[in-house]
């Protein structure tokens, strides 16, 4: 017997159905070999974990819960929820140090509105909405009237009930992209300590677009190191599509960069964010929240709930720009999840309309990727050279958004 | 939506879907939590789930999913301050024994534990739900991952086991012993 075959065993549950002859054998490999024998008893380990029985009355107490809950109207369901969790949100805005991937930003009223090229190839770019693609500085649109611009590009119905594989049909091959990237949480320790840092992280980007393995390559200092980790777990990816069928890829790098915002212990040298002033009323969750709860829906394969508790929410309540930020790129990720490009696109550029958001934000190239799957290269390449002026006006632009522009000038966009 | 439905459909799986649950979570509060998460999000779903010919496989499938995804609802909790949340999982790692693992030391095996503690999410749950009885048919259902991608990870997770209980074995046992199956690599 070799090692492949005790895996076999191992990995299809055969020991009970081995032959004595089998059996002896089996047991003389492990004898000779500690790497296979160490593995055997890990999995003798895991199995023998003794179960403590459920609580005798879980099956009936859920079947109330369950029943209960189905009988409330959706809205009364959703604001039952989040009564008490505004009390966070305060906590939340003092802890919640933006950012993710790049350099701070120190001027951001200077980020530029580059002037797309106007050319005849303009009206090639399709149906695409761009109402959204030309944000007023300062604008204090209501996320009510950003969803109506979202939902206006809207044209054909969502598909219904998609099966726990969201990513089943064949698909256009291309690159893996980010479609949403959470900002951090500021460890308190380092908050308090006024420490600031960035973490660069290493993980996969599974076929299902969720991250995996994630490990830290490089840190400032370890405070940072869990915090940096539990974001980048929670980040979602368009994967990388070869031969019509996603596939995984490794090594894929980040960086997480920690600033702290004025008003919170050692301030840095990060410009003033108006979003973190304005008075939190005290019953109104936090997007965070909102956002967490789409996406529980979203990982379990139900991406119509996702985009139903995004739409109760926004029905409801008004929210801060930043939230409404937030919001809108959940919309778009889960857009995209359900292949409505269109969509997708329209809440991202919503999104990125939004002024501030923290420094290094890819929403921009996020946006240029979705155009590019539509083989939308004029857009896309507008996208990235915006996203590009903007991050190197104050850090550096992720380098494969530099090698993504010349790709799309090649692909014959025109080159501004 | 009559109550028998969720007798005739769900129940039946309660007690596999528990016994998943425990797997993943390691204890009762916990794994009860997440099996009603998992009735909870079927439920409306039950007119959809009667043309599902292997029920139990999805029911475990988004239990997987709310697993693996990570403890968001729980994050949320208006019960538990967020700022904390850092710090509480940092404790999670630390070597000094937590209340949960003193509670562990009387009960179970304590190397197994730590070992396990620092498998990632993903990990564990192949790990756990293979251990239940599972086998790679009814995993690849359950994960949605291609046999090939799924053995690899599940040996993977296996070895990374296998290492750090021999890592820890080798640390508290025999320091210098130089116990030459450990620094192979596997």
């Amino acid at each position: 017997m070799d090692c492949k075959e005790l895996l076999e065993i191992l990995d299809d549950h055969a020991l009970p159905r081995l032959s004595a002859a089998r059996k002896a054998q089996l047991n003389d490999h492990l004898a000779a070999c500690d790497a296979c024998s160490a593995q055997w008893h890990s999995q003798r380990a895991v199995e023998d974990r003794a179960i403590v029985p459920m609580t005798p009355t879980l099956l009936a107490a859920t079947r109330r819960l369950v029943m209960a809950r189905a009988s409330q109207p959706a809205t009364h369901r959703l604001v039952s929820r989040f009564v008490g969790a505004g009390v966070l949100v305060a906590g939340a805005a003092l802890a919640t140090v933006a950012i993710v991937t790049q350099v701070v930003r120190t001027n951001r009223e200077a980020a530029p509105e580059l002037s797309p090229p106007q050319t005849a190839a303009q009206g090639a770019t399709g149906p695409v909405s761009r109402r959204a693609a030309s944000p007023v500085p300062g604008d204090t649109t209501s996320l009510a009237e950003l969803i109506d611009r979202v939902r206006a590009a809207r044209s054909a119905p969502v598909p219904s009930a998609p099966s726990p594989e969201s990513l089943a049909s064949p698909l256009p091959d291309g690159d893996y992209f980010a479609l949403l990237k959470v900002p951090p949480r500021y460890p308190s320790e380092a908050a308090e300590r006024g420490v600031e840092g960035n973490v660069i992280v290493e993980y996969a980007v599974t076929e299902t677009g969720d991250v995996e393995d994630v490990e830290v390559v490089e840190s400032t200092d370890p405070l940072f190191d869990r915090a940096a980790i539990v974001a980048a777990q929670q980040f979602k990816y368009m994967p990388r599509i070869a031969g019509g069928r996603a596939v995984a890829v490794t090594g894929v790098r980040t960086r997480i960069a920690f600033r702290l915002r004025p008003g919170d212990a050692g301030a840095g040298g990060v410009e003033h964010d108006p979003a973190f002033e304005a008075p939190v009323a005290p019953t109104r969750p936090s997007a965070a929240e909102i956002t967490g709860r789409a996406l529980d829906c979203a990982s379990s394969g139900d991406l119509l709930c996702a985009e139903l508790v995004l739409d109760e929410a926004s029905a409801t309540y008004q929210f801060s720009a930043e939230d409404q930020r937030a919001m809108l790129k959940a919309y778009g990720f889960v857009y995209a999840r359900l292949e409505d490009t269109e969509r997708a696109i329209a809440a991202y550029e919503a999104a990125a309309a939004i002024p501030g958001g923290f420094p290094g934000d890819t929403t921009l190239l996020t946006v240029a990727h979705l155009y590019f799957q539509r083989q939308q290269y004029v857009p896309a390449l507008e996208r990235t050279l915006q996203y590009i002026e903007r991050t190197s006006k104050t850090g550096s632009p992720v380098p494969s958004a530099l090698r993504f522009a010349e790709r799309l000038q090649e692909l014959g966009a025109i080159a501004p | 939506m009559a109550d028998n439905d969720f007798d005739r459909l769900i129940a039946p799986h309660f007690e596999a879907l528990y016994r998943a649950g425990y797997r993943l979570t390691g204890n009762r509060p916990d794994a009860e939590d997440l099996v009603q998460e998992v009735c909870l999000r079927a439920y409306p779903r039950l007119a959809e789930l009667e043309r599902i010919d292997y029920l139990r496989g999805w029911l475990l499938r988004v239990q997987y999913r709310v697993f693996v995804d990570g403890k968001r609802r729980r994050q949320r909790s208006p019960l538990r301050p967020m700022s904390s949340e850092i710090e509480a999982s940092n404790r999670m790692i630390s070597r000094d024994p937590g209340p949960d693992e003193q509670a562990e030391a009387l009960l179970g095996n304590v190397p197994l534990e730590r070992a396990w503690g620092k498998l990632n999410r993903a990990q564990q749950a192949l790990l756990a739900l293979h251990a239940e009885g599972y086998g790679l048919g009814e995993l690849e259902q359950i994960t949605g991952l291609a046999r090939n991608v799924l053995t690899a990870r599940l040996h993977r997770a296996r070895r990374r086991l296998a290492k750090l209980l021999q890592h820890h074995a080798g640390a508290e046992l025999a320091p210098a012993e130089g116990r030459h199956g450990l620094q192979r690599a596997p």
